[in-house]
């Protein structure tokens, strides 16, 4: 049965991390006063390698100038519940001002380049 | 304490100056048949997303789990494009998006924040991704 045959993806990377969908629960006028401590937060996260890459989400019907609902975090933890633990902290969700959602994901594919310079100590990343 | 508006919006300002900005296109993908329907089309799918990593297009994919250890109930692929329209193009080649067998919705994500390291052994050409 399908169960039983190798997975189709045996081979691949299958690293997991944990996404976080977080969405506004209060006026952007209040969102945006916490938004600098937000901002420390997910600095301190990328210290300490928590974080995978974060960014605000726009569909396609969005303005481009407009500040955007739906944000994603991508972060590195042990569990879901650990994950959890580690959205819950984040100034926004603790006021109560954004509410969130946290996932699974398996990175079975994918792929980039980064270039780094010696000389002038830049890089860039394709 | 919060800070008022104003002072608010400078401190981000500050800490954001030189923030990355990279634009990626998201495909959420869920299902639209059942799994005997999609198993045959899996190994195009797999080697179509093969092909996107060749092309350098693919950043990351894979399914994603409402928890760990659950069935997977959407994918999320995340690729490099120049709009939302070359964005389409690129899922509506998907040969599951193609057949019909799976529907998906399409985001533009603006990467700001985060870092990873990969480590890569010359003497056995392994690398290592955290």
């Amino acid at each position: 049965m399908a169960d039983e045959t190798p997975s189709p993806v045996a081979g691949f990377l299958q690293k997991e991390f944990y996404v976080v969908f977080t969405r506004p629960a209060a006026p952007m006028e209040e969102i945006r006063k916490l938004m600098p401590q937000h901002l420390e937060r997910q600095l301190e996260l990328e210290e300490k390698g928590i974080l995978f890459a974060a960014g605000p989400l726009f569909d396609a019907s969005a303005d481009a100038s407009e500040r955007p609902g739906t944000g994603m975090i991508i972060i590195r933890a042990g569990s879901q519940a650990e994950a959890e633990q580690i959205a819950g902290e984040d100034p926004l969700h603790k006021a109560g001002l954004r509410s969130f959602e946290v996932k699974t994901w398996k990175v079975n594919e994918g792929s980039y380049s980064v270039t780094v310079k010696y000389s002038d100590q830049s890089m860039e990343i394709i | 304490m919060p800070d008022t508006s104003d002072k608010a919006e400078a401190a981000a300002q500050k800490l954001t100056r030189n923030y990355l900005g990279k634009e990626l296109y998201v495909i959420f993908t869920v299902p639209n048949a059942t799994r005997e329907e999609m198993m045959p089309v899996m190994p195009d799918h797999l080697a179509r997303q093969v092909e996107l990593e060749e092309q350098g297009i693919l950043f990351a994919a894979g399914p994603m789990f409402e928890e760990a250890g659950q069935a997977p109930v959407r994918g999320m692929v995340i690729i490099r494009a120049n709009s939302f329209e070359e964005a389409r193009a690129i899922a509506d080649e998907d040969p599951f998006h193609k057949a019909g067998l799976r529907t998906y919705t399409l985001d533009r994500w603006v990467v700001n924040e985060g870092s990873y390291t990969v480590n890569v052994k010359y003497s056995d050409q392994s690398m290592t991704l955290d």
